[in-house]
């Protein structure tokens, strides 16, 4: 560990020999799963650039046809080009997943800081809410919550990060407890500093790492949900392509067309391994991180 | 000693992987036990004591230990030799081995009875309840009050002392030819550790087995032995019958362990004790490796020296112990 | 371990009170009134009327609470809007398909990862050690759903050696319920057996360094059972808890599973439920999910008592 002294976390980290990025770039798993999600993740962006066919131009003479150099993935039961419609969907299925994961963050931190850092009652209420919320099997109030409001992504997402947001709570929370522990918070607040700005400067980021790590492996939870739920026809709505949409729809064909299911999955199983990869890299680098700063 | 020894060591060699290649952790360990004799393996911690009582249950670490070369014969057969399946078949019923650690040597998931019967099941082929009964029995035979009842009961319900019997009666069971007792009473209270000494020689003599007494203590080798083998940086450096050893070391390492025995009677004094630290494994001298710590070093020291006879029965590995005249037990 | 169990119980009841408060609460998402939002998509004023009056609609939300838990309690979790078919009585006859799929999925889980997990820790830093952990991750990611629909793809329609889908009850026929359920099981099983495994593998590690480790093999025990009996019920607790957590989440993929699947179980008729705005049932599936949760973290709770007897007597 370097000698240097605790200062104000953020980028300096990233200049010293032995900082965040060195021990992350050690961790090869971690960098090739960093590679590859920034590789989809531009590949959903810039899919109407890069796309070579209309998600949606459907093509009755051409349908599960096998890859052709015009078709490189085939087509599927539509004759639409699976490709292009995987480009499409990864669109919708990450941004969905970050909308889970979003709503899940703006219930779960704000409500984690306050529980660990008021303590008391409130803590004591405030965890009592997330016991109940997480004895629900996610998927299944997912499930519930649609057969109440009627099928959508947007809902679907929303229910999940609802349903999330007590294991961000905790985390939170339990960073929050260790800081404040910490005499320097004591000092700030005993020199007049204004609370907020105690949490602001002083909390966030030491609780910003075990954050971070929930979010990868939580992003990857919420991709799989996506896909579920697409996939049962609760979530993205065809035509709209989902990567779960895109399972579903390859499913229903896998008797004359079996070989469509592999894509799709490929596409999910991709991104939430990355996901898992990274959250793991991010554990094992910036572990150290939390000690150093909180000394 | 006429009669053919039950358990003959000779030429022992063990090499432990370190950071800079393989080192001997024992090097060239010879020594016997007789039937129904003890012998008292003493050494301080790192000398090699435990790699030897291990390399002869076979149960040396995989991955770090390995038998380099040497023979162990017990009863006739070359345990070196030996497949692992054949070991297995001593190990508990012929060849039994009681450890320092009587809180965790005990698996915390089972009860005691379970834990001893499982010995008897493993060996003499009995049922569940023979095996329960014959579990009780011994039990009964290490002194354990209530021993039917106490038998249902699991480790943690037991004391130090206490689980440091049921580890003998595990051992004692199957009724082995020779035991190994590596340090048993070292993490016992005083009067409990005589308790157990007293025990043990009780059972030795009741069983008519051999015991090989790993210790760092010659206090208790003074309870407990009828020779002595003194170990020190890997390599035996003294054998004698325990009476001799007391009175006349032949060895300076052995004088100076000796000398830094606690003694009840001389409460108050300065404790001796040896100073320096044995050199560390694979950084041992050409020479004698005591060299460094010993009193008595001269230039011929630095050349290496053999185990040689010394008398009847008695050997030392010491260039100088002729000339020497050196104190025994205070 | 009876009052354990008992005080496990106690500690519940609370919590199922919530619960079912939640459960209940469900009716207000629906947008509108829930009557005509529930009557279907050409709702007749009879429809409407009479699904107000079998929700109690007309009566004040909390009255209306007090009314379903009663019944609840006394077992009665409604009729279905769409079969009128008693939820109770659907989820009855639903549940050892559900049951059977989840039990054969966690005895995959455990089997496999315990295995996998053992092996790893025998040899610490060896090819099958670092294959595991590499395994471990990619179980861990891999879409259950997915991996499901490659087992159909490969082993039902490439070899048949499978049937792609339905059921057959374990009463009627074991190896045809085996035969159905294997790969749906496999399939769910996969995720939680890397997550065991993960845990296995560093209990194991610990363990099996431990003294009492040694003592059983001074014994003359050969590395099979030393492994098995000296090491897994000491390695369990950690296993068992990660398994636990698993379970639920395995709960949620059974309604894909089912659906996938074509298996006649309680996730199948939460689907066909939320097709058919059919509130009570959607209600009594969470309700069931719920406490089947609960379930699971009780019988994890008791089951330290049994590998851990230190525990037992606290």
């Amino acid at each position: 560990m370097s000698a240097t002294t605790a200062t104000e976390g953020g980028p300096a980290a990233a200049v010293r020999p032995h900082g965040f990025w060195y021990r992350y770039r050690r961790n090869t798993p971690a960098v090739i799963a960093a590679v590859v999600l920034t590789l989809i993740v531009l590949a959903s962006i810039f899919a109407p650039l890069i796309a070579p066919h209309s998600p949606t131009t459907t093509d009755v003479f051409n349908r599960l046809s096998a890859p052709t150099p015009s078709n490189l993935l085939g087509t599927d039961m539509l004759g639409r080009d699976v490709l292009s419609r995987l480009l499409y969907a990864g669109r919708v299925s990450l941004f969905a997943a970050v909308l889970a994961v979003g709503v899940a963050a703006v219930l779960g931190v704000p409500t984690g800081l306050v529980a660990g850092f008021v303590g008391g009652r409130v803590d004591w209420v405030l965890n009592r809410i997330a016991d109940v919320l997480m004895t629900f099997p996610t998927l299944i109030l997912a499930v519930a919550v649609i057969g109440v409001m009627g099928p959508g992504l947007t809902k679907a997402m929303v229910t999940l990060g609802v349903v999330y947001a007590p294991r961000l709570f905790r985390v939170v929370r339990g960073a929050t407890l260790g800081v404040r522990a910490e005499t320097y918070i004591e000092a700030s607040i005993s020199i007049g500093t204004r609370p907020f700005t105690v949490l602001r400067r002083r909390v966030l980021p030491n609780i910003l790492p075990p954050l971070l790590v929930q979010l990868s492996l939580m992003l990857a939870t919420a991709l799989l949900a996506e896909a579920a739920l697409s996939l049962l026809g609760l979530g993205a709505q065809p035509p709209t392509p989902s990567w779960g949409v895109e399972l579903g729809g390859a499913f229903n064909q896998i008797r004359s067309a079996p070989d469509l299911v592999w894509a799709p999955g490929l596409a999910i199983a991709l991104a939430t391994l990355s996901f898992n990869l990274i959250g793991d890299g991010l554990r094992d680098s910036l572990g150290r991180e939390i000690h150093r700063r909180s000394r | 000693m006429t009669e053919t020894p039950l358990l003959e060591v000779s030429g022992l060699r063990v090499e432990f992987a370190t950071a800079s290649g393989m080192a001997a952790a024992v090097d060239d360990v010879s020594f016997s036990v007789a039937p129904g004799e003890t012998v008292g393996l003493v050494g301080e911690s790192g000398s090699g004591k435990t790699v030897t009582s291990l390399s002869i249950m076979g149960l040396l670490p995989r991955e770090a230990g390995r038998l380099a070369g040497g023979s162990i014969v017990f009863d006739g057969t070359d345990l070196t030799r030996l497949s692992e399946r054949r070991m297995r078949s001593l190990r508990g019923s012929a060849i039994s081995m009681v450890f320092q650690e009587p809180m965790t040597s005990l698996n915390p998931a089972y009860t005691v009875g379970d834990q001893i019967a499982e010995a008897v099941r493993r060996h003499r082929g009995a049922g569940r309840r023979a095996a329960w009964e014959e579990a009780v029995r011994a039990l009964d035979m290490v002194g354990i009050p209530g021993a039917a009842r106490r038998a249902r009961q699991y480790p943690h319900e037991f004391s130090g002392g206490m689980r440091q019997r049921v580890m003998l009666a595990i051992a004692l069971v199957c009724k082995p030819r020779l035991l190994i007792a590596d340090e048993p009473t070292t993490a016992l209270d005083v009067t409990i550790q005589a308790q157990l000494l007293d025990l043990l020689a009780e059972l030795r003599r009741e069983l008519g087995m051999s015991m090989l007494f790993v210790t760092h203590d010659l206090g208790v080798v003074a309870e407990i032995c009828d020779r002595v083998v003194v170990m020190y940086a890997g390599q035996v450096v003294e054998q004698a019958p325990a009476r001799a050893v007391f009175h006349e070391p032949a060895h300076p390492y052995t004088a100076a362990l000796l000398a830094a025995m606690p003694q009840a009677e001389t409460e108050g004094e300065e404790l001796a004790y040896i100073p320096g630290r044995p050199p560390a494994l694979g950084a041992w001298p050409d020479g004698c490796r005591f060299a460094d710590r010993c009193g008595h070093v001269a230039e011929v020291c630095a050349s290496p020296v053999s185990l040689a006879e010394t008398g009847e029965g008695r050997a030392a590995r010491c260039a100088r112990t002729s000339e020497l005249v050196l104190g025994g037990a205070r | 371990m009876l009052g354990l169990i008992g005080r496990r119980l106690l500690v519940l009841l609370p919590l199922l009170m919530v619960i079912s408060f939640l459960v209940f609460s469900l009716i207000l998402l629906i947008p509108g009134d829930p009557a005509v939002a529930l009557a279907g998509d050409q709702p007749d004023p009879k429809r409407i009327a009479e699904i107000r009056e079998m929700l109690g609609l007309d009566q004040p939300f909390f009255q209306r609470y007090l009314d379903w838990l009663g019944a609840v309690l006394q077992g009665d979790l409604g009729r279905s809007l769409f079969t009128d078919v008693p939820v109770l009585e659907s989820l009855a006859t639903r549940l050892p398909v559900t049951l059977s799929l989840a039990a054969l999925a966690v005895v995959f889980a455990l089997l496999l990862g315990f295995a996998v997990g053992s092996l790893a820790a025998l040899r610490p830093g060896g090819l099958l050690d670092r294959f595991a952990t590499v395994a471990a991750s990619a179980g861990i990611a891999v879409p259950y759903f997915w991996v499901g629909m490659a087992l159909v793809s490969v082993f039902s329609l490439g070899l048949t050696w499978f049937p792609a889908v339905g059921y057959t009850a374990l009463s009627q026929d074991p190896v045809g319920w085996l035969h159905h359920l294997a790969i749906p099981a496999i399939a769910l099983g996969l995720a939680p057996a890397a997550a065991v495994a993960r845990q296995a593998r560093s209990a194991m590690g610990t363990v099996l360094r431990g003294d009492y480790i040694r003592t059983a093999r001074a014994k003359g025990l050969g590395p099979f059972h030393v492994v098995v009996k000296h090491g897994m019920k000491n390695a369990a607790v950690p296993v068992v808890t990660v398994l636990g957590t698993e379970a639920a989440r395995l709960i949620g993929g059974t309604v894909v599973m089912e659906q996938l699947f074509a298996l006649p179980g309680i996730g199948q008729l939460a689907y066909q439920a939320v097709f058919n705005r059919d509130f009570p049932v959607v209600q009594g599936v969470v309700m069931a999910a719920a406490v089947g949760v609960l379930l699971i973290n009780l019988i994890v709770d008791v089951s330290y008592g049994y590998f851990n007897p230190r525990i037992r007597q606290t």
